[in-house]
Parts: C-alpha cells; sequence; structure tokens
C-alpha cells in the first residue's frame, strides 16, 4: 500500500475531525476519497502529508510514517491543493525555477509540455492569475517531476467546465504513471479512471473499496407493484435513499446480490416487476450522503 | 537548499532590501559628509542634527525589523495552505535560509556602512572588521531575533504589528507601574549595561530556538504566541539580574590585579593645521577629506588585558563656561562613531575614536581654549583620561603627561600649574563603580590604578603622589550619590584604607543596612565617610559626613567612632560621644596626631585628640572676597600649615578651583584659583 492509516483520529478544538480511520491506497490507479463537506476529507489528506500531525493513530505514506516524512519522500509526493498558497509575487518561470532543484525527478520536457498545453505564461505573477490558472501552476509543478503519489485536495473546486477538462485530461494523461490520492466532489469526469473510492462520513470511512466491486455490489433497484408502493417496515441497512412513487419502490443496494435482493423482497405483496441497473458512482455517494443525513437527523 | 531559498527571496524582497541598505548608507553619508546634517552639527543643537542622529538611524532601524518581518512572511509559519509545507524542505533548512537571507540583505549593508566609515576614518581594517561584525551581532541577538520571534507565530504584517504593540505597551505599563512603586532595578543606571545586553542575547538565543522549534513541531501557533509575547514583554526582567551575579561576571572577565592606565595621544596642535601622531611616533598633517571628518583620538589602555575588551570610548569637550559642549558615549545603533578594539594581545588595547573637526573649529572660535577629556570604558568600566586643553601651552603639558604616563617614568614628578591636580579614586556605596580620575590641567604623573575588581581580590597600588595626604575628593560625581572617597596616603595605609573601607561597605547593598556600626571588617558600616588619613602609627581616620562622627580604622581592620554620635548634629565640645559634629567634611592630621576637622556645618574648625577629646579652635568667618564657606565647604579637602592656619582645596564650580587659607583667628582669604560664581556644570555629572 502507498497510503495506509490505522485508526487515524484529529481532534480541533474538542471537535473530532475524524475518528478511527483506516483506509489503504494500493500503489497504482487513482484512489478517490469522497464525502460530504466537513466529512474529514481535507483533514486526511494534511495528514497524510505532514501538514496536520494526527490526534492518535498513524499514517503510512511510501512505507513511512507521515509524522516522519522527509525530503526524500516528498520529492516524491506531488500535492494539489484548491486552497494551495503559492508566492504570490513570483512570476511562475521564477516559481518553476526555484523548485525545480529540489526535485531531482524533475523533467524540464514534460514541464514545458504542460506549460504549454495549458497555455500558462512563464512571466505573469502567481498573484495576478486566475484560481483556475493558479491550479493549473500547482498542478503543473506536481506533475513535472513524476511523482510515486499525487494527492489532490479538491483540485476542481470552483473552476469552471473547460479548466476543469483541460486539469483532468493532463491529470489522465499522467495518471498512469503514478498513484494519485484525490478528493473531489466533481466525480462524474474521473469516474471512468477511478480504480477505488473512499466514503468518508463525519470522519468516519464508510466505504472503502475497488470500484469495479463497488459498482458490481450497488445497484439502483426499482419494484414495480401492483396498487400504491409501501415501503417495508423495516427494511434492510443496505437499502439506501429508499423513495416511494405511486407504484414503485425506489432505493439503492449497496450491498447487491441477487438471492439477497429476492429474500428481503419476499414480504413484498404484488411485486410485478423488478429492476436492477448500475449506478454511476455519483449516485452512490449522493446516496449513501443522503443516508448518512438521515441516520444524523434520527439521532 | 538554502541558497535556493534565500535567491528566492532576495527575487521577491530585492526592491525592499534595497530600500534598506539605502537609508542604512544615506545615514552614514549624512553623518560623514559635513553638513547641516552632520553629527558635528549636534554640538550647536543644530536645526536639522535630530535627523541624522536620531530620526535616521531610527528609521534604520525600523527598516530592518520590517525586511525580518516580511522575509519570515514569504514561507509563513502559522496555518496549514502554504506551498512550503509540502515541498522536500527540511524545516531547519528554512530556518537557516531565513537567517542567512537577514544577515545577506539586513545586516551586511550596516556591516559594510560600519566598515566603510572606520576605514574611511583611516583606523585599522582588522579593528574596523571586528568592531563592525560586534556591533552587527548584537543587532541579530537583540534585534534580529526577538523580531523573527514575533514573525514566526504571526499570520501576517498586520498581525505582527499588533503583537509588536501589545507586547510594547506591556513593558510600557510595566515600566509605569515600576516607576510607581518606586522599584529601582539594581542594574540600572550602572556601569553594567553590558551584562543587561548579554544576558538579553544569551536569552534570545536560548529562547528563540526553542520557540521556533515549538512551533514547527506543535504548531499550535495561538499558545504559541502566547509563549513569545510572555517571552518579550518579561525580557525587562532581566534588569532584576542580582548585582553580585554581575559582580561575579566581571570578576571572571578580568584578570587579576592589571594595571591599566591611559596615555592620551591626540595632539591637534592647530585645528587649521591638524596634525596627529601615530602609533609609530610619526606626525601626519590632515588631509582632505580627512580633516573634514575629525581628529583621531588614540586611546590606550595598556596591561592586564588578556581577556579584557574595550566597550566602547566616550569623548566630551568642555568649555570653561559654558559646561559640556559635546559628548559622543553611544555606540550602539549608530553608524557614525565606530570605537575599535585594536589589538587582543596581553599588553595593549587601543580605542580610536574621532573628535569632529568642526566642533573644535567651532568652539575654539567662539572660546579661545577648549578642554576635552577621554574616556576610555572597559566592560563598561570607565576610566577618565587627563583633560587636555586645545592651546599651544597646554599640548606641551599634554606632551609631557604622555611621556609620564609611561609606566617606566611612574616615580617621575611632574610639575602641575594646577592646585587641584590630584588623583582620586571613588567608589558608590554598592562598589559598583571605582574611578581614576586626573583633574588639573593635565600634567600629573600618572598613578597605576588596578581595574575595580582587582581590588576586592588584590589590591596593588603603586601610587606615588607627595604630599597627597589629604586630596581625595568625590570629583565630579552626581551628588544624590552615595560615594566613598578614597584617598591615596602612605602607600601601606592607603592600601589597608581601602580595603577595610571596601569591606565596610559591602552590605550596604542591602537597602535596610545601618549606616554606622562599630565592627571589625565587614562586620562595620559607614554612612558617607570621607577624607581618609593615616597617623604614623597606621591607624586610619575618616569622617562620616552622613553620621555625623570621626571613626578610626586600626591596620588589623577594627573601626570605632572616636568621636561624636552617629545621626546627631551638633557643635558641642568634648570625649568622644559627648562630642557632636554636624556634616563634618575635610580632615587632615598633623605631626602630633591631632585631628583637625572641618565641621561644614557649624562653620568651625574642630580639634581632636588621639584619644577622642573635640575642641573648636577656629570660627569660619563669612568673607567678603572670597565665596562663602557654604559654597565650598560641601567638598572642600584640607591639610593644616605649621603656624596653625587651615587651608581647603575646594572646587567651588566646575572647572575653577580655588586654595583657601583660614587663619587662626577664623579669617577666610583666597590663596589662589578661579572662582566661577555661576552654579555648577560638571562634566563628570553624568558619570
Amino acid at each position: 500500500m502507498i497510503i495506509e492509516t490505522h485508526g487515524l483520529g484529529k481532534s480541533f478544538k474538542g471537535h473530532r475531525a475524524l475518528q478511527g480511520v483506516s483506509l489503504a491506497v494500493p500503489e497504482g490507479g487513482i484512489y478517490a476519497l469522497i464525502g460530504p463537506n466537513g466529512a474529514g476529507k481535507t483533514t486526511i489528506i494534511k495528514t497524510i502529508v505532514n501538514i496536520v500531525r494526527p490526534t492518535i493513530g498513524s499514517a503510512t505514506v511510501l512505507g513511512v510514517d507521515s509524522r516522519t516524512l522527509s525530503p526524500t519522500e516528498l520529492s516524491q509526493i506531488g500535492y494539489v491543493s484548491e486552497n494551495q498558497q503559492l508566492p504570490a509575487r513570483l512570476r511562475v518561470d521564477a516559481f518553476l525555477d526555484y523548485l525545480r532543484p529540489f526535485y531531482p525527478t524533475w523533467d524540464r520536457g514534460l514541464e514545458q509540455a504542460i506549460l504549454r498545453d495549458f497555455g500558462l505564461k512563464g512571466d505573469a505573477r502567481i498573484g495576478e492569475l486566475s484560481h483556475g490558472t493558479r491550479v493549473k501552476v500547482a498542478l503543473t509543478c506536481a506533475l513535472s517531476y513524476r511523482p510515486r503519489l499525487l494527492v489532490m485536495d479538491e483540485p476542481f473546486g470552483g473552476l469552471d467546465p473547460l479548466v476543469r477538462d483541460e486539469l483532468l485530461e493532463k491529470l489522465l494523461d499522467q495518471a498512469g504513471e503514478m498513484t494519485v490520492f484525490v478528493s473531489s466532489h466533481e466525480l462524474d469526469d474521473i469516474e471512468a479512471s477511478t480504480t477505488y473510492v473512499g466514503y468518508l462520513e463525519n470522519g468516519e470511512l464508510k466505504l472503502q473499496d475497488d470500484l469495479a466491486a463497488l459498482s458490481a455490489r450497488v445497484r439502483r433497484v426499482r419494484v414495480t407493484v401492483r396498487g400504491t408502493a409501501m415501503a417495508p417496515a423495516h427494511p434492510p441497512a443496505h437499502w439506501l435513499d429508499i423513495t416511494l412513487e405511486r407504484s414503485v419502490l425506489g432505493f439503492v443496494d449497496i450491498a447487491f446480490a441477487d438471492d439477497r435482493l429476492r429474500a428481503a423482497l419476499a414480504g413484498v405483496a404484488g411485486i410485478e416487476s423488478v429492476d436492477v441497473e448500475p449506478v454511476a458512482l455519483r449516485s452512490i455517494f449522493t446516496a449513501l450522503a443522503r443516508a448518512g443525513r438521515r441516520n444524523a437527523d434520527a439521532a | 537548499m538554502i541558497r535556493h531559498i534565500v535567491r528566492k527571496d532576495l527575487k521577491l524582497l530585492w526592491p525592499l532590501a534595497a530600500a534598506v541598505a539605502a537609508l542604512q548608507i544615506i545615514t552614514t553619508v549624512l553623518l560623514m559628509v559635513p553638513g547641516p546634517l552632520q553629527r558635528a552639527a549636534s554640538i550647536d543643537s543644530g536645526e536639522y542634527g535630530w535627523v541624522s542622529n536620531g530620526l535616521m538611524p531610527l528609521v534604520c532601524l525600523l527598516g530592518l525589523i520590517f525586511l525580518v518581518l516580511t522575509v519570515i512572511h514569504q514561507d509563513r509559519f502559522p496555518g496549514t495552505d502554504q506551498d512550503w509545507l509540502v515541498r522536500p524542505i527540511a524545516r531547519r533548512t528554512l530556518v537557516l535560509a531565513k537567517v542567512a537571507f537577514i544577515c545577506i540583505a539586513g545586516l551586511m549593508p550596516i556591516f559594510a556602512c560600519d566598515v566603510a566609515t572606520g576605514l574611511l576614518e583611516r583606523l585599522p581594517p582588522g579593528a574596523v572588521i571586528e568592531a563592525s561584525a560586534a556591533r552587527s551581532l548584537l543587532l541579530f541577538g537583540i534585534v534580529v531575533l526577538p523580531t523573527a520571534l514575533l514573525g514566526v507565530v504571526t499570520r501576517n504584517l498586520a498581525d505582527a504589528l499588533v503583537l509588536a504593540v501589545i507586547i510594547l505597551v506591556v513593558v510600557v505599563l510595566g515600566s509605569i507601574a515600576a516607576s510607581e512603586l518606586k522599584f529601582t532595578p539594581q542594574l540600572l543606571s550602572t556601569s553594567h549595561g553590558w551584562i543587561i545586553q548579554l544576558a538579553l542575547v544569551f536569552a534570545y538565543v536560548i529562547v528563540v530556538p526553542a520557540l521556533v522549534a515549538l512551533q514547527f513541531i506543535w504548531r499550535s501557533t495561538n499558545v504559541v504566541r502566547w509563549l513569545v509575547i510572555a517571552v518579550l514583554a518579561l525580557s525587562p526582567l532581566v534588569l532584576l539580574l542580582p548585582y553580585r551575579l554581575a559582580l561575579v561576571a566581571q570578576q571572571f572577565a578580568s584578570l587579576g590585579s592589571g594595571t591599566p592606565f591611559l596615555s592620551f595621544t591626540a595632539d591637534p596642535k592647530d585645528p587649521g593645521q591638524l596634525s596627529w601622531d601615530d602609533e609609530k611616533g610619526g606626525r601626519h598633517l590632515l588631509s582632505e577629506p580627512m580633516a573634514r571628518i575629525g581628529i583621531p583620538i588614540q586611546a590606550t589602555l595598556e596591561a592586564g588585558l588578556d581577556g579584557w575588551r574595550i566597550d566602547h570610548l566616550t569623548y566630551r569637550i568642555v568649555s570653561p563656561d559654558r559646561g559640556v559642549l559635546y559628548q559622543d558615549d553611544d555606540l550602539a545603533f549608530g553608524s557614525y562613531q565606530l570605537p575599535v578594539v585594536d589589538g587582543q594581545n596581553d599588553a595593549v588595547a587601543k580605542a580610536h575614536a574621532f573628535l569632529p573637526v568642526r566642533i573644535v573649529k567651532d568652539a575654539i572660535a567662539r572660546h579661545g581654549t577648549l578642554e576635552f577629556t577621554l574616556w576610555l570604558t572597559a566592560f563598561q568600566r570607565s576610566y577618565r583620561g587627563p583633560t587636555a586643553t586645545l592651546d599651544g601651552a597646554a599640548l606641551d603639558a599634554s606632551s609631557r603627561c604622555r611621556r609620564l604616563s609611561d609606566r617606566s617614568d611612574a616615580g617621575t614628578k611632574c610639575t602641575s600649574t594646577h592646585p587641584i591636580a590630584a588623583c582620586t579614586y571613588v567608589a558608590d556605596d554598592l562598589g559598583r563603580h571605582l574611578e581614576a580620575s586626573w583633574r588639573g590641567n593635565n600634567c600629573r604623573q600618572f598613578l597605576y590604578a588596578p581595574m575595580p575588581m582587582s581590588l576586592w581580590r588584590d589590591p596593588y597600588f603603586t601610587a606615588d603622589y607627595p604630599g597627597a595626604s589629604s586630596t581625595a575628593r568625590p570629583d565630579g560625581m552626581s551628588a544624590e550619590r552615595q560615594w566613598l572617597v578614597v584617598n591615596f596616603v602612605p602607600r601601606a595605609h592607603a592600601v589597608r584604607a581601602l580595603k577595610v573601607a571596601l569591606d565596610g561597605m559591602i552590605p550596604k547593598i542591602n537597602p535596610v543596612a545601618v549606616h554606622s556600626k562599630d565592627g571589625h571588617g565587614s562586620e562595620a558600616r559607614f554612612g558617607n565617610p570621607s577624607a581618609p588619613v593615616a597617623d604614623r602609627q597606621g591607624m586610619i581616620y575618616v569622617v562620616d559626613r552622613a553620621e555625623n562622627v570621626l571613626r578610626r580604622i586600626t591596620p588589623a581592620g577594627e573601626v570605632t567612632t572616636l568621636a561624636g554620635v552617629a545621626g546627631e548634629c551638633g557643635r558641642t565640645d568634648g570625649r568622644g560621644a559627648q562630642a557632636r559634629f554636624c556634616h563634618p567634611l575635610g580632615l587632615t592630621i598633623d605631626a602630633t596626631g591631632t585631628l583637625y576637622v572641618v565641621d561644614a556645618g557649624n562653620l568651625l574648625i574642630r580639634q581632636v585628640s588621639p584619644t577622642g577629646d573635640v575642641a573648636t579652635v577656629v570660627k569660619i568667618a563669612n568673607p567678603s572676597t572670597t565665596p562663602y564657606p557654604e559654597e565650598w565647604l560641601h567638598d572642600g579637602e584640607v591639610t593644616r600649615a605649621p603656624d596653625g592656619s587651615t587651608y581647603i582645596v575646594a572646587q567651588p564650580h566646575s572647572p575653577g578651583g580655588i586654595v583657601v587659607r583660614i587663619g587662626p583667628d577664623g579669617a577666610v582669604t583666597k590663596v589662589a584659583g578661579y572662582y566661577d560664581p555661576r552654579p555648577p556644570q560638571r562634566p563628570g555629572d553624568s558619570f
């Protein structure tokens, strides 16, 4: 595993931002960490790159405890965050000149190619760039030294679709060479390339799986009955986002298995048809988020 | 990696760094080049002198502080979104890079200006570099480190300024509270300022890295910033350092019984044709632009100097009728004056300063003559050199004095033209300051004086003062202080007297100590003893002007009250405790061992037998041709002539001095000297 956390916990002034998070990111592929605002995604990422020290538990990155990351490991980790504060008064080329000596693997050809693709001008002051362009600069800085691990914290937040597409395209170009650990709300576009996904809620990791496996076991189910559909008195815990529309009972089954669904529907009278379809990653996230919110309201 | 970070910061901050450097250069140039802003103008309280002497150095200092805060905030510490946090930069590397930047962009210009100033003044290059580096180091310790501390716990410059104001308010409120509580730290207003500076530097050197490390590791800015506020606000507490600790430190800094002295080698014969002697005896004419800068003055402190450093050098110019015209004694944060230490061998250290020509010319044109006195401070212990007068005759005397000041000529007698010329050693009641001073028209044989601390351990005197039986007086000391005056009488006795007196005054560090108490050695207490004299048996007598008693000190150090009652003022004759004095001052002794006391409060000359019988022998009359006794009896030195006349050497107002004869009938006549009826304005008052 390129990243592993063990019972990671972090408290800020009594607020528990993370509670016993144990995640594992295998090397290669893209790991998407999803979760609603305030779930603790940024805290996990900052803990992984040793910006924040965990209150309890530990994180291992590139085989090293995150608290003891040395320049050697950091030179293999790329980091892009929507809140990253780049030196505003430096020009882009001066910033790249500054960073280059810190990374033995820096590839100037790649740097120039990315700059060209992004249409970045070297003589522009970073502070005068738009938010999207600053993220492009940050991504250029992160990709140019071909990191083993690229950590991205909400990199697409606040970007217009065009810029987001450019970033994604460049990211996906390079993704084969490295492991990408990304937290983002914008999952539609990276869904095709995401290999692992983790779902974080209220500082707890609710779900973590290979995306293919997750897709295989999450299904949207629509049950059509004669007359008016009624929700079961005690629906299974793995049914999320239960909806009733006249004669249709809909839900997302996050532990889908044919026989198990059949057994669960045995108590439902007058079933006319059962439609089962795959669920997009965004829908899984939405369903999980709604369920989490309902549980919180109930609590 | 440090280089890359420094280069990045330079790219970002070069305009600010250049501005700060330019300020420093402008200040230096203003102070060097003749004009209304030159430091020399301050003698006349010039209209614009405050710009170059006060405002510009302050602006330079603020510029340095701003630069430090700015460079720290290029990669600020508080927060979790800074780019440097995820770069492969070791945190210690970042800190060292910031330090390097501050040294290069902040301190280097100051250092360069200091060096340039020194070299323009033709000072030895090695000494110039040493002195300049010392000042830069001091700035680093006392200014840069605490400023950097503010920088690492603040989120932006505005935050840093707010925090600085908070600290300032805390310090000011603390000072006001201390003032209201009548609290005066022991080290304040003493000659141990260097200890405060060293303590601050030492504290910051320890505290700053600790807090920075804490901030790095802990990253709990709010907690650390409160710690920083506490540390910076509590910094003034170094003033509370125990005085005895200071003494111990000072003692460590000295090396036993040295015998340093000053030789004054300035030779400004004619301000129009200025010349000076160099170290090898060569004479040089001051050439342009040297003449525009100043007359080089060199003071030499010789012998026992291993481990000593000359701290700074002060010179002051005194006009006969206007008092102190000019004084230059401030080394701190000014590049205009560059006292330099030259030579670190065991034998000699030299200090250099410049007497601005403009001042000399102006003063001589205005007053005809000009006295100036050179003070040299080694580890904040001040020694005052001979007072020289800038005219032809005095210059000759000065030259002669210089020859006689050579150690090999210690016993050579020198003709004095001034009746008050004397060598006096004084110490305050806390023993904080012991000073060798030379009065008069500068030509006296040089008396070797041990370093003050040496006295405590190994008194060593080779004083050879002809007939100096009663010439001690507190010279130029502030009146509100309690000074112990020690006289040089026959050598062995003088040593003993000094030793006993010093032992006796040590306990007075305790403010509740009894002021007058008989006893042996350290058990004894004095109020304000003065005018020690010795009889043939080696008994030392002193009058205690504060306690109104006459005290006797045996060679073994046993102190007893011979006559008078401590604290009681009166004019009764009688034996021992039956007698009363009121503010006794002068004391002398004749060949039979009979003592004569100038009882200033009663305007009497009192005779005291060795057994303590007190009788009034003369009533001093108020004369019409000389100053009233009330004016000069406060510090007169007295001797008794065989015909029953009493001669008092007095100095009503500096620089005038008179010798007064009080005849057997009490008639007062002036024998010699000059009397200036104007209020005193003494050059040494601030010392």
